[in-house]
């Protein structure tokens, strides 16, 4: 399969700290775009609900689905500060911003279709239950939202994890771009890309793994009357 | 402002050129996709546990790996066998390699949903499993895989920007020469964003054409 290449893992192993580092990279852009998106999300999916504001987060979520998210990095990076917005920003700054901006959309789906999910009757009985409207939302029907989104926002979180890899291009020093400098630098092509494909799979498999187990540590008993 | 344009309309060529290539890496990654898509979904649905069992894992592999780095150890590793390959066609395969393992899963879906009585009923003609498939349930299957095609079609088009890292001519590298050049650098990219949310949005609009024109259809 890998006629004639000769493994040279020595050169790895001397870049280990380089790769652990980097794959902190990876962790640390997923975590902070997976909160920025998550809180984004959940604001737009409120918003959904103005009857004004809900035509804007149409527009965005649209947007949001339609555009290629190194496209946003360099709007981010290129366009925003002509408008005197976002000026002088990092790289990993901007790209967590594209980032979020994107999955935000998604994240908003993700509730959108969880809250629409619900059974009417809940928001009554919170209502009857005379709580306050933070109340009902933040004690009843969120929590009950969160727990039909989850599966949803599981793969959501896998994405973003993925498109982290995208970062690499303006020069983030994470995963991608470790393994990339491997390859050009060193010409250690498969140690390098292997490591970062089993890194990967790692990252987004646990995902995977902790959303499920969430889900489990989340289900309602059976036969309780909300599902 | 007319200025402006006037120079973006002297680019015209190079941006239409960047289009070009976007569609040529689009639709043959989807092409090839598509291939590897029935051919998948047909193994993961009919074949032996050994072979059920290598599609499921390659699909877990090329799902849970970033498309960039499917891409970069193609382009790279390719290259290190001894035989470079041009970032176009590593993009293309890349894409396709992707499109494979989505479409293969939309497929499994697809055929999986089609009820279990109609494969019986064509059992029960003396159908062969070849003659099953092919006239009985890919027709239905591919109507419900139909608008998951024009997902994944939208996927592809924006994962081609991707190749823009390899120095591929697709349209955001064009672009990016063009702002370089003429120093229009925020029109620029607001021009080129345009250009790639109004593809995607036909192709959504596509996928959502299909879904509403085959609802009744659905077994």
């Amino acid at each position: 399969m890998f006629g004639g290449y000769q493994f040279r893992w020595d050169i790895l192993w001397a870049a280990r700290e380089d790769f652990a580092l980097a794959a902190l990279r990876t962790i640390a852009l997923s975590l902070v775009a997976s909160l920025g998106a998550g809180l984004l999300g959940l604001a737009l999916a409120y918003a959904a609900r103005g009857r004004l504001l809900s035509r804007v987060v149409t527009v965005w979520v649209d947007l949001a689905r339609a555009t290629p998210l190194l496209v946003l990095v360099f709007v981010v990076y290129l366009v925003l500060p002509e408008f005197g917005i976002a000026r002088g920003l990092d790289a990993d700054v901007t790209f967590v911003l594209a980032l979020s901006g994107i999955a935000g959309g998604y994240v908003c789906e993700d509730f959108r279709a969880a809250f629409a999910s619900l059974p009417l009757g809940l928001r009554d009985a919170a209502d009857a239950l005379g709580l306050r409207i933070w109340q009902r939302e933040a004690l009843v029907m969120l929590p009950a939202a969160f727990r039909r989104a989850l599966p949803a926002l599981t793969v959501t979180a896998i994405g973003i994890t993925k498109d982290s890899s995208i970062a690499s291009i303006i020069a983030v020093h994470e995963l991608t771009y470790a393994a990339r400098e491997l390859s050009t630098n060193h010409f250690r092509v498969f140690e390098g890309w292997l490591t970062a494909g089993v890194l990967y799979l790692v990252l987004t498999g646990s995902i995977g793994l902790a959303g499920r187990a969430l889900e489990y540590r989340l289900a309602l008993p059976a036969g309780a009357p909300t599902r | 402002v007319s200025e402006v344009l006037a120079t973006l309309w002297r680019a015209r060529f190079v941006l239409l050129e960047g289009l070009r290539v976007t569609c040529v890496v689009s639709a043959g990654g989807l092409a090839l996709g598509l291939a590897i898509g029935c051919a998948g979904a047909v193994a993961a649905g009919f074949g032996p546990r050994w072979l059920r069992l290598a599609v499921a894992g390659w699909v877990t592999l090329l799902r849970g790996v970033p498309v960039l780095v499917t891409l970069f150890f193609l382009y790279y590793g390719v290259a290190a066998l001894g035989q470079p390959m041009s970032a176009v066609m590593a993009a293309a395969l890349a894409l396709a390699f992707f499109a494979g393992a989505q479409l293969t899963e939309v497929g499994r879906g697809a055929l999986a949903s089609v009820p279990r009585g109609i494969a019986e009923a064509g059992r029960a003609l003396g159908m062969t499993t070849r003659t099953l498939i092919l006239a009985v349930l890919a027709p239905l299957a591919i109507r419900r895989a139909l608008p998951s095609t024009a997902n994944v079609a939208v996927q592809l088009v924006k994962a081609s920007t991707l190749a823009s890292a390899l120095g591929a001519g697709e349209l955001l590298l064009s672009s990016q020469q063009v702002a370089a050049r003429t120093l229009l650098i925020p029109q620029v990219y607001v021009l080129v964003w345009a250009v790639y949310v109004a593809v995607n949005l036909v192709l959504a609009g596509i996928g959502r054409w299909l879904e509403r024109r085959w609802r009744h259809a659905r077994a």
